[in-house]
């Protein structure tokens, strides 16, 4: 617990509130199809939301509400208005429009509840805020830290939950999975992919890739010298996933969580790396002059 | 002994947030790994308890495990009001070559693919349910019958289905685009039909024409006057 992740922390909580930005202002151009009654998608009432008696026309009817709503409570988000109450506030909204239209949701939106749930016990306010908070507390800052772990669990547990899934099916044993997923017309992101579909090579290496690295993150990624090799193999694997199958928000949303492996001193570290490097590459550049 | 005991309560009711919060910590994540976890005995037993978490806390992580080995179409054939001139259109076709020609700026085209398809795999879900329950109910029924029946217990309960509702209203969008006005005016019937194209198994990935296009599911004639 004495390791800080207050960088990490701020850049995540920008990334997410940009995240929730775009896809909710793609939303709001398409509330007509999504949420309203007029469109042709017959809803059928959310059964946690129905067991608290919510009035379902209502939310419909002024479902340009709620969108606004999250579109100015996410650009707060992203200054670090109002802090906590704005994340509360977030989570909640967000919760009602996924239980208003659950059938356009994927495992990204899933995932992005649990972050904002999460985010609300973390102190991402210490960088990257209009007003920051410097306040040490000892109990703020081990909620902060439960908070960053439980993303953290939480993707390991979906990597590692969707490998099981994956290696009691035959197809992901005998390693033709992707041969399969990558005839999936629904999910056919590029005209390359039913030629790679036929090529046994590509198909068994990227099937059993995906398999043991989904399995392996869980465990491989808290050992310090696995940490940079596991996620740079995440990100390749996500970007293949996105270009190739075309599902976006969802990886670049996994992606960033990516961010949270890595402590203060580590970034700093990097940051100071990088700014050497520039410096000694202006000074090299003054010298020739 | 007085003293140490004073000692101990003084420290445990010091450091008592901490157990609380790790204690809620250590609950949460617990009931968390149970409910996604594959199903099993113990899961079976706090069947309610996992129920009312998954509740609040929905997730699912089962991604393409296993992936579909088909693809769908859904078909449309609207009939005048003699039930007599039809025509036909497919749309789960054009639809998903529309949604990779715009990618990565096809938001409005996914939500439509996710919305029918959605609709669509609720629809088998529900021939499948079907399908056990009858196997069970009529355990000497060959296959064939079994699948007959299936299919038309669903359809007999269209009305009260909400992804037919959807697939319906969707035709009237569907009608729009690819019918002339006088027509959609004259038209009143339609008939759904979904059909899955087998993914050729991957030894045979490389032989000429191999997909297989199978009924799953074929309303009776719906009268469009019904849900005006």
């Amino acid at each position: 617990m004495n390791k800080k992740y207050h960088i990490a922390a701020s850049i995540f909580r920008v990334y997410v509130a940009f995240h929730l930005f775009k896809k909710y202002l793609f939303y709001f151009f398409n509330r007509d199809l999504i949420y309203s009654k007029k469109s042709f998608f017959n809803h059928n009432n959310d059964m946690l939301l129905s067991f608290f008696n919510v009035d379902f026309s209502l939310l419909r009817d002024y479902n340009n509400i709620i969108l606004t709503s999250v579109l100015i409570l996410s650009l707060f988000f992203a200054f670090g208005i109002g802090k906590i109450w704005t994340n509360v506030a977030l989570f909640l909204l967000v919760e009602i429009l996924q239980r208003l239209n659950g059938i356009v949701l994927n495992g990204g939106d899933n995932f992005l509840k649990f972050i904002l749930l999460y985010l609300c016990f973390i102190n991402s306010y210490r960088y990257f805020a209009l007003k920051k908070y410097t306040i040490e507390s000892k109990l703020y800052n081990m909620l902060s830290y439960l908070g960053i772990l439980s993303i953290k669990m939480h993707l390991c547990l979906i990597y590692f939950v969707s490998a099981i899934f994956k290696m009691n099916t035959k197809i992901w044993f005998s390693g033709v999975a992707n041969y399969y997923i990558f005839n999936i017309e629904r999910f056919m992101g590029t005209s390359y992919n039913t030629a790679l579909s036929k090529n046994a090579l590509f198909v068994t290496l990227s099937t059993y890739f995906t398999l043991f690295w989904e399995l392996s993150f869980s465990f491989l990624i808290w050992f310090k010298k696995l940490k940079i090799p596991m996620l740079i193999t995440g990100i390749f694997l996500h970007l293949g996933i996105y270009i190739f199958m075309m599902i976006h928000d969802f990886e670049i949303l996994f992606i960033s969580t990516y961010i949270l492996f890595f402590t203060d001193k580590q970034i700093l570290k990097f940051k100071n790396y990088i700014t050497n490097k520039l410096d000694s590459k202006q000074k090299l550049k003054v010298e020739t002059i | 002994m007085h003293l140490i005991i004073l000692f101990i309560k003084f420290f445990i009711m010091k450091n008592i947030y901490k157990y609380i919060i790790f204690s809620c910590f250590g609950m949460y994540w617990l009931a968390t790994f149970f409910v996604v976890l594959p199903n099993n005995p113990i899961k079976a037993s706090l069947k309610r308890q996992v129920m009312d978490f998954g509740l609040l806390f929905e997730q699912r992580w089962s991604f393409f495990a296993p992936p579909p080995k088909t693809n769908t179409r859904l078909y449309y054939t609207f009939s005048d009001k003699e039930n007599s001139i039809s025509k036909t259109f497919e749309v789960m076709k054009p639809l998903l070559d529309d949604k990779r020609k715009k990618a990565p700026f096809n938001s409005r085209v996914e939500i439509v693919d996710y919305i029918l398809n959605g609709s669509i795999i609720h629809i088998y879900d529900l021939v499948i349910d079907q399908r056990e329950k009858l196997q069970l109910q009529y355990k000497d029924s060959t296959k064939m019958v079994i699948e007959l029946m299936a299919r038309d217990s669903v359809i007999k309960r269209m009305k009260d289905i909400h992804a037919f509702k959807t697939l319906i209203e969707y035709s009237k969008i569907v009608s729009a685009k690819n019918l002339a006005k006088d027509e959609v005016n004259k038209l009143g019937y339609l008939k759904i039909a979904l059909t899955e194209i087998k993914i050729p198994k991957f030894i045979n990935r490389n032989k000429e024409n191999p997909n297989s296009e199978g009924l799953v599911i074929e309303t009776t004639p719906i009268k469009l006057s019904d849900y005006e």
